[in-house]
């Protein structure tokens, strides 16, 4: 019977150690002295999460994680208008009263960003473009609207009227719209806000990390085998493919804005997510944008008023701008793709263009 | 003597019964077994919900994972290496629009239903950047 038992238990429990872990992962396991990468994924701001921490002790680096994942959430929950009590949709709700909504330093400081970086692209990128963006369903149900509808919302668009009040001694900031049904969209500009808190956060435990918010990126310090974090950009007609991948050094922000990430098909005509502020409609003649800059927030708005401009302004823009760099994507007829880039960027380039006609700015 | 030292009394203790099922766990273990091991090499799809980790799945066996996300069911399911959202109870269903992903660094996720997927550990983990801008 003792040795029956023994046989039926060992069969039994000899499979369960072939079972997949369900447990936390156990890479975070690293021998004393080995940089290991420690890596937190999930969701926030809307997208998909991942922070990268090359580090040694994995109780610093797992906290260091833990604080900055957090900080990507506050951002959220102070940037958002999808939830009334948020600080952006006070804002909001205030527009055309005369009332001067008291802001956070954060909030200032996006509103801030994105008003300079409407100022630097001549309104390419707005940060009042709300009433367009809630009119075509994006990024959730898109509709086609009527044309009547959007030529009724444009004037609404105007990033002028955003106004600041310069905060007193020890005041809080201020902010206003100044016509009623103006709403601010923070969608082009939080996400790369939230990267660079995330990244201060960061920094006091490790130089050496990766932050990837939905795509857009920021990469400090070095990996693990001393050598540069390496950036790929997502090829915009294959995506089983890369248009190439750069080497990034430390401290740069990445940022792509494509027509093939939020799309519909409406009335058999593909329009996507990135819209004219000056038109209501989705910004034309280009397939993707990719920006790198010093920080996230510019990153990140750039990115969005470059598509809007367009691969000849857009590109003439970035290039003239000491701090950021840039790959135009634009599909030419019969497909073929064009790529244009400034010239920082081949020293960072270690592959080729894929299927792509290339030529610098 | 120990009872493990003599292989054939123990057969000959044991029933009918036992012996099928011996036999059949034998069976299961070495199959499970023999395909863990090669999974080992291979991508495998880390599964979260509510940004919790649960569960670790290989791709190299075809499989099919249902879950309970935040606004209802959600079935992942791997087939010929790749793994991909086949339902969700979500308003836009961009989840299940995303295709099969079988590269290490890809991602599948439902952001209203809670589900995050990202490969990693695959032959060309080594080779793969470390983030895609996308």
């Amino acid at each position: 019977m003792r040795a029956r038992a023994l046989l039926v238990a060992a069969f039994v429990f000899l499979p369960l150690l072939f079972l997949p872990s369900c447990a936390r992962e156990s890479r975070h396991e690293s021998a004393p002295g080995v940089v290991r990468i420690f890596t937190r994924s999930g969701l926030v701001m809307g997208t998909t999460a991942e922070i990268k921490v090359a580090a040694v002790d994995s109780t610093r680096a797992e906290s260091a994680l833990a604080a900055a994942y957090a900080e990507l959430e506050r951002v959220e929950a102070l940037a958002t208008i999808h939830t009334p009590e948020s600080e952006a949709s006070r804002l909001n709700a205030a527009a055309g009263n005369g009332e001067l909504v008291e802001t956070s330093a954060d909030l200032d400081a996006i509103l801030t960003a994105a008003v300079r970086a409407a100022e630097e692209s001549g309104g390419a990128f707005d940060p009042t473009i709300g009433p367009i963006v809630r009119l075509w369903g994006f990024p959730g149900r898109p509709v086609l609207p009527d044309s009547a509808a959007v030529r009724k919302l444009l004037p609404l668009v105007g990033y002028q009227r955003l106004i600041r009040a310069a905060p007193a001694e020890g005041t809080a900031p201020r902010w206003r719209l100044a016509d009623r049904g103006m709403q601010i969209d923070l969608g082009g500009i939080a996400c790369g806000y939230g990267i660079d808190r995330a990244a201060q956060i960061l920094r006091r435990t490790t130089p050496d990390f990766l932050i990837n918010i939905g795509g857009d990126i920021l990469v400090s310090g070095q990996r693990p085998d001393a050598k540069p974090w390496t950036v790929a950009i997502q090829h915009p007609r294959d995506p089983s493919t890369f248009l190439m991948t750069l080497h990034l050094p430390s401290g740069i922000a990445i940022s792509t804005s494509g027509d093939y990430e939020h799309f519909a098909i409406l009335n058999g005509v593909r329009r996507h997510h990135i819209l004219d502020p000056h038109t209501g409609y989705p910004a034309e003649h280009l397939c993707s944008v990719t920006i790198l800059a010093p920080d996230g927030v510019r990153c990140d708005a750039w990115s969005k008023a470059a598509f809007v401009l367009g691969p000849e302004r857009g590109l003439q823009a970035v290039e003239e701008d000491p701090d950021l760099e840039g790959v135009f994507v634009s599909e030419a007829d019969g497909g073929k793709l064009i790529v244009r880039e400034t010239t920082g960027i081949a020293r960072l380039r270690s592959t080729a263009p894929a299927q792509a006609d290339r030529s610098n700015g | 003597m120990t009872p493990l030292d003599s292989p054939k009394k123990i057969w000959q203790a044991m029933t009918a019964a036992d012996r099928i099922l011996s036999a059949t766990i034998l069976a299961v273990s070495i199959a499970w077994g023999v395909g863990a091991h090669g999974s080992e090499q291979g991508a495998v799809a880390v599964v979260l919900l509510g940004n919790e980790e649960c569960a670790r799945v290989p791709l190299d066996r075809d499989a099919f994972i249902p879950l309970q996300g935040r606004l209802g069911p959600i079935d992942l399911e791997v087939h010929g290496g790749a793994i991909a959202v086949v339902r969700s109870d979500c308003p836009n269903h961009v989840c299940t629009a995303m295709g099969w992903k079988r590269a290490t660094g890809d991602v599948l996720a439902c952001v209203p239903n809670g589900l995050f997927v990202r490969i990693e550990g695959g032959a060309a983990g080594a080779q793969a950047p470390d983030a895609v801008a996308r």
